[in-house]
């Protein structure tokens, strides 16, 4: 156990604070703390210019692999990067998905080739990647995926067709990874494929869904027949599911560590309103404002604690399965903790027709923390089964 | 000691939920969305012509002459289809203050009111804010002295604030000092706490028929929805969900009647009832807003889902007529006031 970050990585934080200070006082200056959840839409061309800026300053992938194109940080470094970010007023990343989800995923399963044609993509912030994992009827039942892909032999491709649904920032992105069934014989999670798929192609269509926080961050992608390569299928054709799960353990993994960072933010903007609105003043506000600090403390020792593991042993420990239901149960109670810390006047949008202020953005939209990712019943499940190794329920 | 509703007070509900119901649907209420600026009409000629409107406007003025006791089972019904027309506040706030009131002009308002000459609306004591100002010819309010006046809107400088809840129409009024006076401010504690209360309960009744209406969709689409080859209602972790919604919902049930029953009766100890009642019937809607939305995975998530319908109402009630906050805080000063009785003989009291 060591509590404390050494010298060099003091060092570390200052090149990063003076880097971001920097860079977020000029042209970027309007999207700092914006496109954060709930509003994930604004600014989208700016956040996309900034993910290039980002990447020439060397900071996506930082903890990637020096020999896949990162700069093999150390987890020390890895937080104290997400740290200052949060700090800074870094806006909402539209790359993660494809730097903290797809880009580990190919180095750990794909081709040589798979990882020259994408990684770059990411890593200069130019391609931007959504996750078409659900369908309508594939939710918590993921297996039950029946977005089908036949081999067309004569050109050496793929051609999906099916329906994907709640893909957070297809219409923003160029690529999407694709699970369908290559076997239509096979059920459950055999004869799962892993697909690498362009969207601006003729078979897909993209159709945003209103969310109760009026915005559109997920879509509906339609398949008919499109197009994807051979060489773009990660893992044996009928052997996806190992990659999808293999992306999975990262989701609930590593990647929320910026997320879990900006928790500080929040969680200050929410103590400095009650004190500003007298709200600090209110016994019951009090004890809950105590009760998220715990929690948050809580939250960040565990994260390091798992992912010091994580670093040791190459894989998480049974404590990582815990971090996606804390992290998602603490955040929800935080959103509806802001709202009473507003009071009456909580309720009051910030413009029409239907623009919310951040602490009623941040209430709806943890209101979904507590579903995607895995919902907090299936998370539940996966501690019992996999941590306790408790009996499986009967399924199916 | 009798918790029971008469069998006249069950059948006036049944009937004001079948024609709720029918007319307050969810797409009708998200046309109002459409038109932001525009009240229906429609639906409140319909309401004043069913009598619910001034049901609880004494009978020797026109009204029904209903009392809390029998108007509570009305407003829940008023919740369970997120009414927008202010029609809980005026049978349960307006009326009940104008009631209180000595002089003609309050019993020529409620005449007024029984005809559907005009509507009053009211202003929050907490925000000052009033809900359907430009539709009502007067607003009930303190003024900076501390009486209790009756603007004519007409005077007033309205405007429009955007509520979290897309439907609600709530409005800062400037320039509406003036206005006559209906009471002294002699009487301002009394009449602050009374608004409070009315104002309060009013929130609590609705807020339990949001917290059945939440509960029926969740129950509705566990039955529906499948995944793993089942029902996920068939899921312990989803009926669990639901089953401890049901709970709350039930006990919180007794306390907003037991609230109705002080201000009907004026108990001394309503203000305590009542804030009992109000973070009781708010805590089972937080947690039906939560656990429904749960049960209901990315779907519940969406606007076109009606379920936020019903959870913004319900957030909108908890945080207004004293949030959680206010009433925990009146709740532990009376439980910690000197002449507080405790003891198995003060159960009920
Ligand atoms: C904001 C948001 C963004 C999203 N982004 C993406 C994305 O980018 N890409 C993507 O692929 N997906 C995305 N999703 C989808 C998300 O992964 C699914 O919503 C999630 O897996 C749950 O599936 P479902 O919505 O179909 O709910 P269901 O699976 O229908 O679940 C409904 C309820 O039943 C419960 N339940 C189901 N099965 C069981 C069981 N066996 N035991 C106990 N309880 C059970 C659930 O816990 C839940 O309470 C997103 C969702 C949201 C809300």
């Amino acid at each position: 156990m060591r509590l404390t970050f050494d010298k060099s990585d003091e060092r570390f934080r200052e090149e990063v604070a003076s880097w971001l200070n920097e860079k977020l006082s000029g042209e970027f200056s309007k999207i700092k703390y914006r496109g954060g959840p709930g509003d994930e839409n604004a600014f989208i061309d700016e956040r996309k210019s900034w993910e290039a800026t980002l990447a020439d300053g060397g900071w996506i992938g930082i903890g990637w692999p020096i020999e896949f194109g990162g700069r093999g940080a150390s987890i020390e470094r890895q937080v104290i990067f997400h740290e200052e970010y949060a700090r800074a007023g870094g806006p909402g990343r539209i790359g993660h998905i494809g730097e903290t989800l797809l880009g580990p995923t190919l180095y750990e399963f794909g081709t040589r080739s798979q990882c020259e044609r994408f990684l770059p993509g990411i890593l200069e912030g130019r391609e931007f990647w959504c996750q078409g994992y659900s369908e309508p009827n594939a939710g918590s039942d993921l297996a039950n995926i029946k977005t089908k892909a036949v081999f067309d032999q004569s050109t050496n491709r793929w051609l999906l067709t099916g329906q994907k649904v709640w893909t957070s920032l297809a219409q923003e992105s160029d690529y999407s990874f694709v699970v369908a069934r290559t076997n239509p014989e096979s059920s459950l999670h055999k004869g799962l494929g892993f697909f690498l798929v362009k969207l601006q192609q003729p078979g897909i269509e993209i159709r945003p869904i209103r969310q109760m926080t009026g915005t559109a961050e997920f879509n509906e992608i339609f398949f008919n027949e499109a197009v994807c390569n051979a060489e773009n299928v990660v893992g044996p054709p009928e052997e996806g599911w190992k990659v999808a799960m293999g992306l999975l353990g990262f989701e609930r993994g590593i990647s929320t560590l910026g997320q879990q960072m900006l928790f500080q933010n929040e969680f200050d903007a929410v103590v400095s309103l009650a004190k500003e609105n007298g709200s600090a003043k209110i016994p019951e506000l009090r004890t809950r404002i105590a009760e998220a600090h715990i929690g948050l403390k809580i939250m960040r020792y565990n994260i390091m604690r798992v992912l010091s593991g994580f670093s040791d042993a190459g894989e998480l420990q049974p404590a990582a399965l815990i971090s996606k239901l804390y992290w998602a149960k603490w955040h929800r109670n935080l959103g509806k903790l802001a709202m009473d810390v507003m009071g009456p006047e909580g309720e009051f949008l910030i413009d029409t027709p239907y623009e919310l202020g951040r602490l009623q953005s941040l209430f709806l939209f943890t209101r979904a923390d507590t579903i995607y990712g895995g919902t907090n019943q299936i998370q539940r499940n996966i501690i019992a089964e996999r941590a306790l190794k408790m009996p499986r329920e009967p399924r199916g | 000691m009798d918790f029971t509703f008469t069998e006249e007070q069950l059948l006036l509900r049944d009937s004001t939920r079948n024609f709720l119901t029918a007319e307050v649907t969810p797409s009708r209420l998200r046309e109002r969305w459409k038109s932001h600026d525009v009240a229906d009409n429609d639906l409140w000629e319909k309401m004043l012509d069913m009598g619910i409107i001034s049901a609880t406007i004494p009978e020797e003025l026109g009204g029904s002459g209903l009392n809390s006791v029998d108007f509570v089972l009305l407003a829940e019904e008023c919740g369970y289809v997120a009414l927008l027309e202010p029609v809980v506040y005026t049978a349960l706030v307006v009326v009940p203050l104008l009631c209180e009131l000595e002089g003609d002009f309050p019993r020529e308002l409620l005449s007024g009111l029984v005809r559907g000459d005009y509507r009053i609306s009211v202003a929050c004591p907490f925000t000052g804010l009033v809900e359907d100002a430009d539709t009502s010819a007067f607003v009930l309010k303190f003024n900076s002295n501390k009486e209790l006046v009756a603007c004519s809107v007409t005077d007033a400088e309205l405007s429009q604030i955007r509520s979290i809840d897309p439907g609600r129409r709530v409005f800062s009024l400037k320039e509406c000092e003036s206005g006559k006076v209906l009471m002294g401010n002699n009487r301002f504690e009394f009449l602050h706490e009374f608004l409070i209360n009315s104002m309060a309960f009013a929130n609590a009744a609705q807020s339990l028929g949001l917290t059945q209406r939440m509960l029926d969709l969740a129950v509705n689409y566990s039955k529906d929805r499948h995944q793993f080859k089942k029902p996920i209602g068939s899921f312990q972790a989803v009926k669990h969900l639901l089953a401890n919604v049901a709970i709350k919902l039930e006990f919180a049930k007794p306390s907003v009647y037991r609230a109705a029953h002080s201000l009907h009766h004026g108990a001394p100890k309503r203000s305590l009832h009542i804030s009992h009642a109000k973070i009781a019937a708010c805590e089972a809607a937080s947690l039906a807003a939560k656990n429904s939305l749960q049960a209901h995975g990315a779907m519940g998530y969406t606007w076109e889902y009606d379920l936020h319908i019903f959870s913004k109402r319900s957030l909108v009630l908890s945080a207004t007529g004293g949030d959680l906050g206010f009433h925990k805080a009146r709740l532990l000063d009376s439980l910690f006031s000197d002449d507080f009785q405790l003891g198995p003989t003060a159960t009920f009291s």
